[in-house]
C-alpha cells in the first residue's frame, strides 16, 4: 500500500535540463580547444589540481566515446558517474523513485568527503602513480 | 502534559494524559510514538508507566502488529519509522557546498551555505526524528572554505593571469 509520493519535480527537472545543456555544449565545444569554461581558483592560484579539475574534460571525452581519455582527466568524476546511476536505478527498481538522498546511510555521505578530499591530496603527490591522476 | 511526534513527522500537543489516553485508545500512537513528558525528555510512549494500562488493553497480542513502513493514512496517525532519518536538506547543502568547493564557484556555495542554514534549523525543529545535523555543519564550513578560495583567487591576483592567457 504506497500513497502516490508528491515528490516536487521542479528543481530536478531544472538540474537535469541545466546538465543536459551542459554537456551538449561541453560535446560541441571541447574545453581543450575552448577558454570560454570558468577557470579553477585552486588551479590558477597554486598550480595545484583540485579534486574537480579536469572534469569538464573528463565529460566532454565522455560524449565522444574516449573513456580511456575522461579517465585520465578526473578518475573520480569518471568512475563516479556509474556508480551514482547505478544505485539510482538500484533505488527505482526498489522503491519506485530515484531519491537517492536518505537512502543511502548518513555515514556515506562522510565517506565521499573523504574520498574527495583525498583523491584531491593524492593527484598532487610526486611522480608516478600519482601524476597519472593529473588532468 | 504530553506532546507526541506522529507518523508524518510532525508534533502535536501539548496535551493532557487523558487527551493522550485518547489517541492511544484511537491507535494514532503506539508503543514506539515518540513523547515528550513534562520532563522535556523525548521517551517512546512503552516508557512511560502511566500510559503501560491504556497500551496493553487497547494494542492485545493478537493484533497485527503496523508494519514497518507502512503509510498511515489517518492524518495525525502515528506510527514513527525506525531511528532519526536524515534531513534531506543537510544533504543536499552538502553536496551542492562540496561541488563549490570543487571549482564549480561561489554559486553553488551560496546554495548549500543557505540550504545549511534551513537544514539547522529543521533539523532543530524535529529534533528527535530527524538527523544529519553534523552533514549541515559540515556543509557551511565547506561553503566558508569555497568562499576563502574565490577570495584568495581576487585577491592574490591570480584572475589576472587567467584574463591574460585568454587573450
Amino acid at each position: 500500500m504506497n500513497r502516490p509520493r508528491r515528490t516536487n519535480l521542479v528543481l530536478p527537472g531544472l538540474g537535469l535540463a541545466l546538465a543536459i545543456c551542459g554537456v551538449v555544449i561541453l560535446h560541441f565545444f571541447p574545453p581543450e580547444t575552448h577558454v570560454f569554461y570558468p577557470r579553477c581558483a585552486l588551479h590558477s592560484w597554486t598550480g595545484l589540481h583540485c579534486p574537480g579539475c579536469g572534469s569538464l574534460r573528463a565529460v566532454s571525452a565522455l560524449t565522444h566515446g574516449e573513456v580511456r581519455q575522461a579517465l585520465s582527466s578526473n578518475l573520480l568524476l569518471t568512475l563516479s558517474i556509474p556508480v551514482v546511476a547505478g544505485l539510482m536505478i538500484l533505488r527505482r527498481w526498489r522503491h519506485g523513485d530515484w531519491s537517492l538522498g536518505s537512502w543511502v546511510p548518513t555515514w556515506s555521505w562522510w565517506v565521499v568527503l573523504v574520498v574527495v578530499l583525498g583523491f584531491g591530496l593524492i593527484r598532487n603527490l610526486p611522480g608516478p602513480p600519482f601524476d597519472w591522476l593529473h588532468p | 502534559m504530553y506532546t507526541i511526534i506522529g507518523g508524518d513527522g510532525q508534533k502535536y500537543g501539548p496535551v493532557s494524559a487523558d487527551e493522550l489516553r485518547r489517541w492511544i485508545t484511537e491507535g494514532r500512537a503506539n508503543s514506539q510514538t515518540l513523547i515528550q513528558g513534562d520532563d522535556g525528555v523525548w521517551k517512546p510512549l512503552a516508557a512511560f508507566p502511566e500510559f503501560g494500562e491504556t497500551q496493553s488493553r487497547e494494542l492485545p497480542p493478537a493484533a497485527p502488529p503496523p508494519m514497518a513502513g507502512t503509510p498511515v493514512l489517518t492524518p495525525g496517525s502515528m506510527t514513527v519509522p525506525a531511528g532519526p532519518r536524515t534531513n534531506s536538506l543537510a544533504i543536499a547543502a552538502f553536496v551542492l557546498s562540496l561541488l563549490g568547493l570543487v571549482c564549480c564557484g561561489p554559486v553553488f556555495s551560496t546554495i548549500g551555505l543557505i540550504l545549511g542554514i534551513v537544514a539547522i534549523n529543521q533539523i532543530n525543529r524535529n529534533a528527535p526524528l530527524e538527523g544529519g545535523k553534523g552533514l549541515a555543519i559540515a556543509a557551511i564550513v565547506i561553503a566558508a572554505v569555497g568562499y576563502l578560495m574565490v577570495a584568495i583567487f581576487f585577491l592574490s591576483g591570480a584572475w589576472q593571469d587567467v584574463l591574460r592567457s585568454l587573450q
